[in-house]
């Protein structure tokens, strides 16, 4: 398990340093460097051009993470001046998949290929549904149908030109099934997510942006289980750690508070990173003055995460 | 409105109001220290991340959300809640919504109007207004909502447009004399309980 990461003149990241649980949620205002760092958490990221680097100034960037039972594995790029790169540090450290699920992505017809895990934006669900085994297409369809009721079954149909698209089926009228066009976004996000548990060979970190995109609050908290689960080994192939971005504080009420980092843009250091004390002798009172809320914990401001604002 | 940064960060010099200042006098004078030594931080945020408005002061629930600082060291040494009584708040509700908040020490003060304070030092008014009035009443005598009318009828009758207003405003706060508010109710009790809290 990834345990932490130090990052060093990545982007907006001049110095940051973030334990990791996992299961992680990171939360913090647009522009903080959610996505930055959720970028920096994989080992393939390779800044590209001096815009990769801290205000675009010549400089080392430098990756460590810190992994349990295992020395700490660094990768770093070296920007000098003429704009070159040079880079150090091994790359097959750990499997990382990045995930911004797309709608519409998530629609498309995909030409039928051996498809064993999602591209980021989700637009090869179909082949990876289809490349499942019947059991396991029956369990996925199954703890669908728990989470999202009024469908039954999902299946993968040939379009031709061998493309193929994914159908699903009504659940109290059989013979109607749903082209993906007439389903919602958030049922085919919630299919997409359930599908992460399936994925052979499963990811050993999975960072996903935005997870609460067009979910139902009950179904937030369902897909943190099923999340929490693949975290301890008990669906899926592997124990998978998970790392989440979210602007959602109904998100929060279903997590841990040990689970969540605060991200805030400051004006001298980049970015900096919070975490509750939890461990503080007056945090239970400072969680009943919040009724228990972590999420107006949040949104209170007193941890970080919160932008300024106009007042009265 | 003004921009405020983001919760527990330092507030500015040009952000304190009136009230911020005279408050920050009479803490300045208990703890024996240079006003400027009192600093603010940027309020926490009320449900749904929303910025805190006076109202928000009646409801005692929320009074402790914005005092609920997680982090020790990124929590206020006192906190002062210092709202209208409008008639309805009382004292003891507010004392009661404080005991027993993370933050070390916080005093709550209902007072029947924060403008009787701004008001009650004729001299400094004349001066900040640069017209001459006739002495008013005991401004603790004044109904409710009179001293509010007060002030406004004189800021209009000076020449002052709202962001002018404010200016007097914090001149009032800086520079009354703070032995000539020592008569208006709720003044003397904040004083008070500066004195219990922080023990000269």
């Amino acid at each position: 398990m990834l345990t932490g990461v130090t990052i060093k003149n990545f982007r907006c990241l001049r110095d940051v340093t973030i334990q990791l649980e996992p299961l992680t949620i990171v939360v913090g205002p647009n522009a903080s460097g959610k996505r930055t760092l959720l970028k920096a958490l994989d080992p393939q990221t390779r800044p590209g051009s001096a815009q990769d680097f801290w205000h675009g100034q010549p400089g080392r960037c430098e990756r460590v993470f810190q992994i349990a039972d295992r020395s700490p594995i660094e990768r770093a790029a070296e920007l000098v001046k003429g704009g070159t790169i040079h880079y150090s540090g091994p790359l097959d450290t750990f499997a990382c998949q990045f995930l911004q699920l797309d709608p519409g992505s998530l629609r498309k017809s995909n030409v039928l290929t051996d498809e064993r895990r999602l591209t980021p934006d989700g637009s090869n669900l179909a082949n990876v549904v289809a490349t499942l085994s019947r059991k396991q297409q029956d369990q996925l369809a199954s703890e669908f149908s728990r989470l999202v009721p009024v469908y039954g079954d999902v299946d993968p149909r040939p379009l031709g030109n061998g493309h193929h698209r994914l159908l699903l089926q009504d659940r109290w009228q059989e013979s109607a099934w749903y082209e993906p066009s007439h389903v919602s976004d958030g049922s085919l996000i919630v299919l997409a997510l359930l599908t992460l548990a399936y994925q052979d060979p499963a990811a050993d970190l999975i960072v996903i942006e935005e997870l609460e995109r067009s979910l139902h609050p009950y179904l937030i908290g369902e897909i943190l289980s099923v999340l929490r689960k693949m975290t301890r080994g008990e669906v899926g192939k592997k124990q998978t750690q998970v790392v989440i971005a979210t602007h959602s504080a109904e998100l929060l009420e279903f997590a841990e508070p040990e689970e969540v980092r605060f991200l805030t843009r400051t004006a001298d250091c980049g970015v900096t990173v919070e975490a509750a004390p939890t461990s503080a002798p007056d945090w239970e009172q400072v969680v009943k003055d919040q009724q228990g809320s972590l999420g107006n914990l949040w949104l209170s401001g007193g941890l970080g995460g919160v932008p300024g604002g106009l007042g009265p | 409105m003004r921009s405020l940064p983001a919760p527990r960060e330092e507030l500015a010099e040009a952000h304190p109001g009136a009230a911020h200042l005279l408050v920050r006098r009479i803490v300045a004078g208990a703890a024996r220290c240079r006003p400027e030594a009192v600093r603010f931080v940027s309020p926490l945020r009320t449900s749904g991340g929303r910025i805190v408005r006076g109202s928000d002061l009646h409801v005692g629930a929320t009074l402790r959300k914005l005092l609920a600082f997680p982090a020790s060291s990124r929590r206020p040494q006192l906190g002062i809640v210092l709202v209208d009584e409008d008639g309805v708040r009382s004292r003891r509700d507010l004392r009661t919504a404080l005991e027993g908040t993370v933050v070390p020490a916080a005093l709550g003060l209902a007072t029947p109007e924060f403008e009787a304070w701004l008001v009650a030092d004729h001299a400094v008014l004349c001066a900040a207004l640069k017209i001459n009035i006739d002495p008013p009443s005991t401004p603790d005598s004044m109904r409710p909502g009179s001293a509010k009318a007060y002030l406004a009828h004189l800021l209009s009758q000076a020449g002052f447009d709202a962001s002018q207003a404010q200016t007097v405003r914090r001149e009032l706060a800086s520079n009354c004399n703070l032995d000539a508010l020592q008569r208006i109710r709720g003044f003397e009790e904040l004083v008070k309980d500066r004195a219990r809290i922080l023990p000269p």
